[in-house]
């Protein structure tokens, strides 16, 4: 556009003005004006971290430097006031790159986490110290809503993930890691049978009625957390399931000594409780077509087929008897309660499947049982302690070897399998190495039964690509990577249909996200901006997501979950080593039968293993500004990580106001807030150089450097530095025997909650009668002596063992609040 | 109204002339004088016990009294203390010990002789000296803020008044024109002399035009350079030129109160200084009334806890205010809004000190000094591996060849020039190729160094440029305030880096991982102390960065001083199995017969350093990189 000599007239400057450009904008700034102010006001966002308005600029974080034409070097923003006709330029590649050093300066020496590393992990981001803290407090019933959050099904869950959680827990830096998957079975295991005719308990009450219906075809994993979650938002919810029974993979699939079959039906009644009606023997394509659901009134349809199709061996010979699938094998014995096992017994892969072959046959009665997998053992996709389980159990492991053809006798009844030795090569794209056969290294394993479990794939009968379910080059059903939508806009795909044969884990997590798109589909949104929306949010990852944005729709928001935004910090997570595991069965006493082999927690044992969590997040983790900068600036591999950090202790001292040094910043907010706002100068820098750190004088507790608990510090706090401590305490009591009546709490009491009587003056008559009348005190509760031993006070778990229990997440956004008298007030 | 003036003038003269006390001893021309260095140099070389000496040796030869006896400031060769100088004979008296003082006596004042072995001689060819002004250290300096620091007695106010003190400060008062003190000032081309060079007349003018009734000047005596000491020698051998060209600031600008803000750990400056404020208050050369002009003005002294970023000036101030001395962002300048928010004109010490003789003198005499821009004299502290090091004053522009090889006497014997590093820890190293620089604000910077506030340390093939940068760097990231992110983490993750270098960990991309936080701590910082800190490290890229290389590339440390870097063995051909190497070894892991040529036991070697020191046939030699293997080797074969 032309610049007219209107345009000119429209900026110009009022005579009191200064005109100035910034970006390349012409700017009316008013005369001393900062430039941070100015560009402010037209919407020109500077990054800062110790800048806030109401207090005078220190220009200490150095990240609001700007370009200003003619200046001899960039110019903090926040304290360089607007001169007529400067030019300013707050996001050129040197200002960025400057800003991005000085994010990873300081990043290096904050050592401390935004979230967690097992929530980052764990694939449907259950709030992992959370829920502990819920165990830790014997508090199971609250533990369970909190972590229904994300995964409804913590008992069936807790039983067969592969734990990516525990990978990567900072825990075994000290020993081993946190057991999270079997401290989530636990805490479920103490309250579902209650919850069976009792209350339920949802992390939160289901939304009224919507009048919309979803079905959901398959009843597994992924259809259940479907269920679960869309039923949550109000809307009437059908599963219909090709089996006798719901729970897909999970019933069919895993053997029940891994998984008891009474608690997934117990998992199970609570969807039905939640009304979801649940219709078995019903399967697309025989039973009815996709577009019946339509007729019938749904108004969308969630397919979650599973995958039930195995992979063929592609082998001479497989089609012999004797030759079954993993899947077949297994889903038999479960729907028929019997199934044919050979004597010698050959599986091949080395998947969960595979063991669960494997060890169902030893069960069965098979007198040898041989696993025979093409890579080594390290690469087996089973976590290790199946393996070892199986090994203990009497499996013979064969590796390194892949299958050449099936040897049949003439009645073209196995009698055992030709292999191929193998060496491994170059890493595949998986990462692991590929397996290179070794010429004329043929061997025979004789057996009488060969169980192939080398992966799975969706069995998507009764959907066609003309329908709109169009197909990926993987056999999978192809959905919007955002909204799980196909091409048909009421038809939604997930699990294992759309991913493959994974784990169960991911298909929750899948049934979730499907959840909450189907709910905004069905509430009206335009689904090609929220899929739009989410794209948009992964590209510029994580730094919107954790902004508020008030032009996001609310839905989109949510779908966007709270991504991993685990930002390099100081501290390296190192291999994991093995867990501390649960008890369990002896070896001789499982090899017969079916029981659960894992034992269970003690109450005492899930208590102190909860209590072993480190807390690896902030409570400023989505407001941090610092986080929001590291993220907006892409500080995501650090040079200076190995260099030196500080590890400060925590400083819980106060009852109030929380500090945890290891993320100051040295901004100096809460000095100048204290200083000149407050009146009290609790904080200042301390220490030279490197050293140099924001506290107290000589480290004192607060409460003994004229702390008046008014939070102004916490709340100025850019990262999660200092965080007040909800005050649970009802109300203070007042020591008659030693109160003189100085009025000092009166005068100091920043909210007036104390007030003088009129008896005030006279209330030297009589102290012990006088004082409840004189100072209005409101009821007295007990009061902890936790000021006696207020400096041996460590962690909030023992805080919680005194009935203090801190929560790090703000009330305001939990559910159910954590000092409510059980069953709500 | 003329009249007037005249009679005002006259009476501050007379006032002038009255403060002189009638009693006080002053030593004539002519007459004989010991003069006796009190500087901090030659106190702590011994000069208590010479002054006792003197003091018993002068009363026992009757001669307390006829022989003037004065503790003087520094003489500024400090090297050579405690000095002792006789005048008007001009014989001076280099490592005095008590024991020496009877025979000084005897010989140089009682007699026309000399003590030959108290005598200076010269480094290099080591034949004695007896005259000061002979002697090329002080032959080839221009001493102008130092000419009386080896004269007057700084306790002594009478000494300064006789030594024509304090006229400055009358003339001034008499003419009364403030506008045409800065004038003079801005002609004579004064600049700041505590590192930055800023134009001091612009700066009182900036103060004298800020707003306000109340208006301050500052002192800034808190020198912490490492190797720096000239302020310190002028406030405690001349106290009174400080204070008095503090005055002559205080009337320009409109100042009635002023700060001298020194450390504490500066004990002798504060008690002369302190001592020098009493006087002027007793004689009238300060408080309400100064001579009788209307003119009021008072110092007070504000001692430093001796932080390095303190001598900011903005850190300053707020130290003096009572807080944590941090600096703050400028603008507003201090001349605008400094200490309690008020206009104050802060001024170095080697600054005030040359107002005195600028305005006695005038601006010419003062600008005919010096190069280009940088007028005057300056002093350096000549100091590090110099056969003659002390202090230096020279006009601006004499190259840094004159002031290390003609003052400073060159290399100690059998070393050889690597660098100099100028400007303390904010200045950077030049090589030799650059000793024909002139020193000079302007020329100094372009070359990488600077002039900063007179730092000389000098470095020879026996230093490590690398572990010299180190060195500078952790001084500045100690002494950091902690404020800006640049300085607090950038200069701790460079010294990390510089430290993984010389343990020889350096890896590929070190060099560009410097000069990248070098550039945006530079660039970024909130003062000038993060500002210059990576000023060594930039200058040893520019100058020496082979060296660096060497340490990078071949885990080679060309100097032999980075200890994981270096292996110690003896030269069997050089060693005469004299065993005193094997004596003093910490560790006893030098063995051999005697006379028979000895080993050293690499693995239990800790690198002190000892044997090589002790050993007279330079038989212990140091090998590094790729050599190290071969020397081992080469030593068991």
């Amino acid at each position: 556009m032309a610049t007219t000599a209107d345009d000119i007239t429209r900026t110009q400057a009022r005579p009191d003005q200064v005109l100035l450009t910034i970006d390349g904008q012409e700017v009316a700034g008013e005369r001393g004006d900062t430039i941070l102010e100015a560009a402010q006001r037209v919407g020109i966002h500077i990054p800062t971290l110790c800048y806030e308005p109401r207090l005078q600029a220190t220009a200490a974080c150095r990240m609001c430097i700007v370009e200003v034409e003619g200046a001899r070097k960039m110019l903090p923003s926040c304290s360089a006031a607007v001169a007529d006709g400067m030019v300013v330029r707050t996001n050129t590649e040197k200002v960025r790159a400057m800003r991005h050093l000085y994010l990873e300066l300081l990043l290096s020496d904050h050592n401390s986490f935004c979230t967690p590393p097992c929530r980052d992990a764990c694939p449907t981001h259950i709030k992992i110290p959370q829920f502990l803290e819920y165990i830790a407090h014997k508090d199971y019933k609250n533990g369970v809503r909190k972590l229904r959050e994300d995964l409804p099904f913590p008992a069936v869950i807790g039983r067969v993930c592969p734990r990516p959680c525990e990978g990567p827990c900072r825990r075994q830096l000290v020993e081993h890691p946190i057991t999270i998957c079997q401290l989530h079975r636990f805490m479920a295991d103490q309250t579902i049978d209650e919850e069976q005719e009792g209350e339920l308990l949802l992390p939160v009450e289901p939304k009224p009625d919507s009048a919309k219906r979803i079905a959901i075809v398959g009843g597994g994993p992924a259809g259940l957390a479907a269920a679960f979650y869309a039923r949550l938002e109000g809307h009437a919810v059908k599963i219909f399931e090709a089996l006798p029974k719901p729970g897909g993979m999970l019933r069919y699939g895993i053997p029940s000594y891994r998984l008891p079959r009474d608690l997934l039906d117990k998992e199970i009644n609570v969807l039905w409780r939640m009304g979801v009606e649940i219709q078995v023997n019903s399967r697309l394509g025989v039973d009815y077509q996709l577009e019946d659901l339509f007729d019938e009134g749904f108004d969308t349809v969630f397919l979650a087929l599973g995958a039930f199709n195995s992979n063929d061996m592609g082998i001479p010979g497989e089609d012999a008897e004797g030759v079954v699938t993993a899947v077949d094998f297994l889903g038999d014995l479960e729907l028929n309660g019997e199934v044919h096992v050979g004597n010698n017994v050959t599986v091949i892969g080395g998947g969960f499947t595979a063991m669960d072959a494997c060890r169902t046959s030893v069960r069965k009665g098979a007198k040898e049982v041989t696993c025979l997998y093409r890579r080594s053992r390290k690469e087996m996709p089973a976590h290790h302690t199946e393996v070892d389980e199986a090994e203990e159990e009497g499996v013979r492991l064969e590796l390194l070897c892949a299958p050449v053809r099936v040897i049949t006798d003439p009645a073209n009844k196995v009698t055992g399998i030709e292999m191929l030795r193998m060496e491994l090569g170059e890493p595949d794209a998986s990462g692991r190495r590929r397996p290179v056969p070794i010429e004329g290294s043929e061997f025979v394993v004789e057996c009488d039964q060969i169980i192939a479990a080398i992966g799975q794939y969706p069995k998507l009968d009764g959907t066609t690509e003309e329908q709109g379910v169009k197909r990926t080059k993987w056999r999978t059903i192809a959905v919007d990577d955002w909204t799980f939508q196909t091409a048909d806009p009421r038809v939604f795909a997930g699990g294992d249909a759309v991913l493959g044969a994974q784990t169960a884990i991911q298909a929750v997590a899948q049934g979730k996200k499907a959840a909450w798109s189907m709910d905004a589909y069905l509430r009206g949104a335009d689904m090609a901006e929220v899929g739009q929306s989410l794209a948009e949010l992964k590209a510029q990852p994580f730094f919107k997501a954790l902004t508020s944005r008030t032009d996001l729709d609310p839905r989109v928001a949510r779908m966007a979950e709270v991504p991993p935004v685990f930002i390099d910090m100081t501290t390296d997570v190192t291999r994991p080593s093995p867990p501390a595991d649960m008890p369990k069965r002896e070896p001789e006493d499982r090899r017969a039968n079916f029981k659960q082999i894992e034992l269970g927690f003690s109450e005492e044992e899930a208590v102190r293993g909860a209590e072993l969590c480190l807390d690896c997040y902030c409570p400023a983790s989505g407001k941090c500004d610092l986080q929001r900068y590291g993220i907006e600036y892409e500080v995501f591999k650090n040079r200076f990580h190995g260099g030196e950090a500080h590890d400060y202790p925590a400083d819980f001292r106060h009852d109030f106001i929380m500090r945890e040094p290891n993320r100051c910043i040295n901004c100096g907010r809460c000095v100048r807030v204290c200083r000149t706002e407050v009146g009290s100068s609790c904080y200042d820098s301390m220490g030279r150089g490197y050293d140099s750190i924001v506290s107290t004088a000589d480290n004192l507790p607060l409460q003994l450097v004229g702390c008046v608990s008014c939070g102004k510090c916490a709340e100025t706090c850019p990262t999660g530095s200092i965080e007040t401590n909800p005050r649970l305490l009802g109300s203070y009591d007042l020591d008659e025997s030693r109160c003189m009546f100085c009025g000092e709490c009166v005068e100091v009491c920043p909210y007036d909650a104390l007030e003088q009587s009129d008896f005030f003056e006279l209330a030297g008559y009589n102290r012990t009668t006088m004082a409840r009348e004189s100072l209005y005190v409101r009821e007295p509760r007990r009061v902890d002596p936790l000021r006696e031993t207020v400096t041996d006070l460590v962690p909030h778990v023992r805080d919680a063992a005194l009935g203090r229990g801190w929560t790090w997440e703000p009330i305001k956004d939990d559910p159910i609040a954590l000092d409510e008298p059980e069953g709500g007030a | 109204m003329s009249t007037t003036t005249t009679d005002r003038a006259a009476a501050i003269q007379a006032a002038l002339a009255q403060a002189l006390h009638p009693d006080s001893v002053v030593a004539h021309e002519g007459a004989l004088e010991i003069r006796i260095c009190a500087g901090t140099a030659c106190h702590a070389s011994g000069r208590l016990g010479v002054r006792d000496a003197v003091v018993e040796e002068l009363a026992d030869r009757g001669l307390t009294g006829k022989v003037a006896f004065v503790e003087t400031g520094c003489h500024g060769f400090c090297e050579q203390g405690p000095i002792l100088v006789i005048q008007p004979k001009g014989i001076f008296y280099a490592h005095v010990r008590p024991q020496d003082v009877a025979a000084i006596i005897e010989q140089s004042i009682e007699g026309d002789g000399f003590v030959e072995k108290r005598l200076y001689r010269d480094p290099h060819t080591g034949e004695p000296v007896p005259y000061e002004r002979d002697i090329p250290f002080y032959k080839g300096q221009q001493r102008l803020v130092l000419a009386l620091n080896g004269k007057i007695d700084p306790y002594s106010i009478d000494d300064y008044l006789s030594h024509g003190g304090y006229t400055a400060l009358a003339d001034v008062l008499a003419g009364d024109d403030p506008d045409a003190v800065i004038e003079l000032i801005t002609e004579s081309k004064l600049r700041g002399r505590g590192g930055a060079g800023f134009s001091t007349g612009t700066k009182w003018r900036f103060a004298r035009q800020a707003k306000g009734e109340t208006k301050y000047v500052i002192c800034n005596a808190d020198e912490g350079d490492p190797g720096a000491f000239m302020d310190r020698s002028v406030l405690e051998g001349n106290p009174h030129a400080v204070l008095e060209g503090m005055m002559i600031a205080a009337f320009a600008i409109g100042a009635h109160e002023g700060y001298v803000y020194v450390r504490a750990e500066y004990p002798f400056a504060v008690a002369r200084l302190r001592a020098a404020l009493v006087q002027a208050r007793e004689r009238g050369l300060l408080g309400l009334d100064i001579l009788g002009s209307g003119f009021a003005f008072d110092v007070r002294i504000s001692e430093g806890a001796g932080a390095f970023v303190c001598g900011e000036e903005t850190a300053l101030i707020a130290s003096i205010e009572g807080k944590r001395g941090m600096p703050r962002t400028r603008p507003p300048f201090p001349a605008v809004s400094g200490l309690w928010g008020r206009p104050t004109n802060i001024n170095n010490v080697e600054t005030f000190a040359n107002i005195p003789w600028i305005m006695t003198h005038g601006a010419e005499a003062f600008a005919a000094m010096g190069v280009g821009e940088s007028r005057g004299t300056k002093i350096f502290s000549l100091t590090g591996k110099v056969a003659n090091g002390g202090l230096v004053e020279v006009p601006m522009g004499a190259t840094l060849r004159h002031i290390i090889f003609d003052i400073g006497g060159g290399m100690l014997p059998g070393r050889t020039f690597k660098a100099v590093q100028l400007g303390g820890p904010s200045g950077g190293c030049l090589p030799d190729a650059m000793l024909d620089v002139k020193v000079d604000y302007e020329e100094l910077s372009a070359s990488g160094a600077i002039v900063g506030s007179g730092g000389l340390v000098v470095v020879d093939n026996t230093n490590c440029m690398v572990d010299l940068a180190r060195f500078f760097l952790q001084f500045t990231q100690d002494e950091s305030c902690g404020k800006c992110v640049p300085c607090r983490l950038g200069t701790k993750r460079m010294l990390e880096t510089l430290e993984r270098i010389t343990a020889g960990n350096g890896r590929e991309g070190d060099i560009e991982l410097l000069e990248e936080l070098s550039g945006y701590i530079i660039e970024g910082s909130l003062c000038a102390l993060g500002g210059t800190a990576p000023n060594p490290v930039l200058t040893t890229l520019r100058y020496f960065r082979d060296e660096l290389d060497a340490h990078i590339s071949e885990r080679r440390c060309p100097a032999g001083q980075c200890k994981a870097l270096i292996t110690y063995y003896i030269d069997a051909e050089a060693c005469t199995g004299c065993m005193l190497c094997a004596k003093k070894c910490p560790t006893s892991c030098i063995s051999g017969e005697k006379k028979q040529p000895h080993v050293i036991d690499v693995s239990s070697c800790i690198k002190c350093d000892t044997c090589r020191q002790v050993c007279k046939f330079d038989a212990v030699k140091v090998w590094s990189g790729i050599e190290q293997a071969a020397a081992a080797t080469g030593q068991e074969a």
